[in-house]
């Protein structure tokens, strides 16, 4: 019980994300990738409107490194591809994601269950 | 050809990234933004060079912030907390120092923030009335009769508002009370009654509801209040659903139409709105003077145009109505009229903190410095094992921080409980000079600003403390050879930081000591009043005609009378003291008739028969009044000692008849002479007063005065229960003693006394300390050469004599340049000053002596010590 209470603890000092941090490792959940890749598909989840210069990227990259979150790991069995480095999610790293979904999904709920402004 | 310099371009920009950073992800950035160029260049060249410019400045971008990020967390960070550690170490090794330091810089910085959180919010914060500088106040002037800060009359009011152009809004308003109900018993809050203009004027919305409008200002319309924040809050729970309640306010309903903003009473310091009537105030008499008048004047008006076409107005006034001839109009700023009467104490009070303040930053300089010598040789060994001046600099400063950080952490319980001691003992309000008028003393808010100014108080007074030990530490040296004659120069400027501690404590005292001067001939003057003893109240609210109104008070007056312990009760219109005006005007037989058209008006009081022995009025002359002059017949009047010797300059006015055309009372005959009472405030000498029977027109609400065998306090609740068996409908308020009311008038002083002394307390034994620490150091730093002075004969007494010469020597120089200083403060603030000019000798002699004595004190604790000193064992030392 208590390390249950630890390890959310652990998981609630990352929350919330901020949204393309989110978008990073919502992609990461789906399966490893590079920073070009992930570069790419922040854009593409979001529908354009967040994008991240490369160099950006990378930094964030080390950030969630440093922090545990994700880690360095070969490239997937079908990759070619020697000069990039990819990166996959930790344990950790997958408990706060699912979190920060369910958080973003509890608060949406309440957002729509509130009255609309100005309705009467 | 693109792709090459492109990527050319791409290389050199990523060079601004860190090394390590480069290393790790260089190639993978390169390759990346090369496939991205290639699919670009399909595209278009634009595209292509679009993507190069973007890229490249994304990457000198990215590149200069993980660099300064990177360089931040290696050099700043880590160097910086490696320093506090040190620093705090240091700080451990010598706790008491550490916590003398403390509780100086503490004190000082809380008195600082304090006075800051004050001078803000009172003088320099931004006005809660937009455009205020358009706002103005309008005052009722009659130069040659003395009033320059008077009241105009209501018919005169509206016929200014209608003929003006000048004005966006000109509004009337009248201090009053208005009686509502708590708990079934009538109680009577401070209100303003005012017409519409009057919001429309400060242009401020009511934050609940609305404020009141003109087809609320006629009578016969509803009756309506709007509540003050404050009123809101306390009797209402701030329950938004107010705003339209009905509530008993003067005894009738009347509806809650809106609550102010808190903001909006920042001057006006009462609790609710009412309307004004404007038909009623139109149809009272010309000289029937009232209310003072708020304006906002037009985008192209001017001041001076505005009072010109005021005075026009008054001037027509004039010619049908010859008793106005004099009366002129006198507009100001209005936000000048609540910061004059605060300046001057407001200055006092600013010097005396900065003094204290300059004494805590020498004291502290002191200390640092004695304390500065004895790291000397730690400076010296950081320096010799290749510590940089830079390095020594950074430890200075991390101590400056450290000690400001927790001096400023210590000094909000000390700014916090001044403000609770200010709130509690400081007058609330203040007159405005030559006028009945009565302003917020102060405010006070603990915003932004005032942190702001907090951490840099703090950062100054240990920054500015430390720069003596700096310039030492600049010299340190493994090497002696130099130290005798670095120690003799340091031995100069403590010196130098003792004395002007002294001259700053001086000054601070004798500011205290003139403050006290003032109050003592404050308390010597004579009101006029035998305060000791006597309960005073105001009571009733009635309505009627004159007759029943009298009655009441007559009522009033039998029943209180019986309550056990109670000696004698008088009414009167008002409690003196209190600034409050009422003038009737006059005809005095057998006298010189006045220059055509001017009449003649003077103050006048009704009271009753018991009111001059109750409240100690002596009789000077002839009698005072009888319980026969209250049931008809030829009116009878009083008058004061300053009437008489105003109109019956060497004659005896007893027997010299008068009328008076206020109430239709009349022809009367003056009976009697009594003292002068002052008034408006202490310190201005009683106008020449008229008193009639109460019953002559008598007013709905009057001062009830009760002389009681015992302490006045005792018998409130049976004086009071007395006053509602008459009519228990009728309100009781402002109950006060005699002697309270004489303090109150004396409030400001006396506050400024306080304040002034508690920061001389604090003040001087501070400097005592500097001059102790100064000594105790010095006499230790000269161990050698008192040694060597001893072995070549001298004595210890003699030794001892050197010492105290120099410290007294030093203290005569430190107390001269402080009352130096005091009498040029004290010139530029003579305004607070009673009696007494700020060269006066005997008070600038009483503080000589007791910064002389607390020197020679502080010095010869330490001077004991040379008796120890052995002239062999102190070479032996060295």
């Amino acid at each position: 019980m208590h390390f249950a209470y630890m390890q959310n603890a652990q998981i609630e000092k990352f929350l919330p994300l901020k949204p393309r941090v989110s978008l990073m490792l919502l992609t990461l959940r789906d399966s490893p990738a590079h920073g070009y890749r992930l570069m790419h598909a922040i854009e593409e989840r979001s529908g354009g409107t967040a994008r991240m210069d490369p160099g950006l990227v990378y930094r964030t990259l080390v950030r969630l490194g440093t922090q545990g979150l994700i880690k360095e790991c070969p490239p997937p069995g079908d990759s070619t591809d020697r000069r990039r480095r990819y990166y996959r999610l930790t344990e950790v790293g997958r408990r706060v994601v699912d979190a920060e979904v369910e958080r973003q999904q509890l608060l949406l709920g309440q957002l729509q269950a509130a009255p609309e402004v100005g309705r009467q | 050809m693109i792709v090459r310099v492109s990527t050319a371009l791409y290389r050199a920009a990523l060079l601004c990234y860190p090394m390590a950073f480069r290393t790790r992800f260089g190639r993978e950035l390169l390759s990346g933004f090369e496939d991205e160029l290639r699919g670009r260049v399909a595209t278009s060249t634009s595209a292509a060079l679009g993507l190069t410019l973007l890229r490249c400045g994304g990457a000198v971008g990215q590149g200069l912030a993980a660099r300064a990020q990177t360089e931040f967390r290696s050099r700043v960070l880590a160097g910086w907390s490696q320093e506090l550690r040190v620093v705090a170490r240091n700080l451990m090794r010598s706790p008491g120092h550490s916590l003398v330091s403390l509780a100086i810089l503490s004190t000082a910085v809380g008195t600082s923030t304090l006075l800051f959180a004050i001078v803000y919010a009172t003088l320099l914060a931004p006005s809660p009335y937009p455009d205020a500088e358009r706002l103005v106040v309008g005052w009722g002037s009659n130069v040659s009769n003395g009033q320059l800060r008077d009241v105009v009359s209501g018919a005169n009011y509206v016929d200014m508002s209608d003929g003006s152009t000048s004005f966006v809004a000109l509004g009337a308003i009248k201090g009053d009370g208005a009686v509502l109900e708590e708990e079934g018993r009538p109680v009577v809050v401070p209100a303003l009654r005012v017409t519409p203009e009057f919001f429309e004027a400060l242009d401020v919305p009511a934050t609940l509801g609305r404020t009141i409008d003109t087809t609320e200002t006629f009578s016969g319309s509803e009756p309506v209040i709007v509540l003050s924040h404050q009123l809101w809050i306390e009797r209402f729970e701030s329950s938004p659903d107010v705003v339209g309640t009905r509530i008993r306010v003067d005894l009738e309903f009347a509806t809650v139409i809106g609550v102010m903003g808190a903001e909006f009473g920042t001057l006006f310091p009462v609790q609710a709105y009412l309307p004004l009537y404007r038909d009623v105030i139109a149809a009272q008499d010309r000289t029937s003077y009232n209310y003072w008048m708020i304006g906002r004047l037009a985008e192209t008006a001017t001041i001076e145009r505005a009072s010109g076409e005021l005075d026009a107005t008054m001037d027509v006034i004039a010619e049908t109505d010859p008793r106005l001839r004099n009366w002129s109009v006198l507009l100001e700023p209005l936000d000048t009229i609540g910061k004059v009467p605060v300046r001057a104490p407001m200055l006092a009070l600013s010097a005396a903190v900065g003094l204290l303040a300059l004494v805590a930053t020498f004291n502290l300089a002191g200390l640092e410095l004695v304390r500065g010598t004895t790291r000397t040789p730690e400076w010296a060994v950081r320096r010799a094992l290749g510590g940089g001046r830079g390095h020594l600099v950074r430890l200075m400063v991390s101590e400056t921080a450290l000690l400001a950080g927790v001096g400023c952490l210590l000094s909000f319980p000390v700014a916090t409980g001044g403000l609770r001691l200010l709130r509690h003992h400081a007058p609330a309000t203040i007159p405005v000079p030559g006028s009945a008028a009565q302003v917020t003393s102060f405010h006070a808010s603990f915003g932004w600003a005032t942190l702001l100014w907090m951490a840099l108080t703090a950062l100054a007074i240990i920054g500015l403390s430390r720069v003596p030990a700096l310039v030492q530490a600049r010299g340190a040296r493994l090497d002696t050879s130099t130290r005798t004659t670095a120690t003799a120069r340091m031995g100069r400027v403590r010196d130098s930081f003792v004395l002007l501690q002294l001259a700053f404590a001086s000054a601070l005292l004798m500011g205290a000591a003139l403050a006290g001067s003032t109050m003592k001939n404050i308390l010597d003057i004579d009101v006029g009043l035998a305060p000791e003893n006597v309960l005073t109240m105001y009571a009733g609210n009635v309505s009627g005609d004159a007759a029943t109104r009298a009655r009441y008070f007559t009522d009033i007056l039998g029943a209180v009378q019986q309550v056990p312990g109670v000696r004698s009760v008088g009414v009167n219109d008002y409690v003196p003291l209190q600034s409050e005006d009422d003038f009737a005007g006059l005809l005095l037989h057998d006298r010189p008739p006045p220059p055509p058209g001017s009449g003649l008006r003077e103050e006048w009081r009704r009271v009753s028969s018991d009111y001059f022995a109750t409240a100690g009025v002596a009789v000077l002359d002839g009698r005072g009044f009888e319980p026969a002059d209250y049931t008809g017949g030829r009116p009878v009047a009083v008058i004061n000692r300053a009437f008489a010797s105003k109109h019956y300059p060497g004659a005896d006015p007893v027997g010299e008849t008068l009328t008076i055309w206020n109430g239709g009372i009349g022809d009367a005959t003056i009976v009697g002479v009594v003292a002068d009472v002052r008034r408006r405030g202490i310190l201005v000498a009683a106008p020449p007063v008229l008193y009639a029977p109460f019953h002559l027109g008598s007013r709905g609400n009057m001062a009830v005065f009760v002389a009681t065998e015992g302490p006045p306090e005792a018998l409130l609740d049976s004086v009071r229960e007395a006053i509602w068996s008459v009519d228990s409908s009728q309100p009781i308020d402002r109950v006060l003693t005699l002697t309270q009311v004489v303090d109150a008038a004396v409030g400001l002083h006396r506050f400024t006394l306080a304040v002034l002394l508690a920061l001389a307390g604090i003040a001087v034994p501070l400097a005592s300390l500097g001059a102790f620490g100064v000594t105790a150091f010095a006499l230790r730093a000269r161990r050698r050469e008192l040694g060597i002075r001893l072995a070549l004969g001298a004595t210890h007494q003699r030794l001892a004599a050197r010492v105290l010469r120099d410290a007294v020597a030093l203290g005569v120089a430190g107390i001269t340049g402080g009352l130096g200083l005091a009498a040029l403060a004290g010139s530029l603030a003579r305004s607070l000053l009673v009696g007494v000019t700020p060269y006066a000798i005997v008070p600038a002699a009483a503080v000589s002596c007791i910064v002389l004595a607390s020197v020679i004190i502080a010095t010869l604790i330490p001077v004991r010590g040379l008796r120890r000193v052995e002239a062999a064992e102190s070479l032996r030392v060295e």
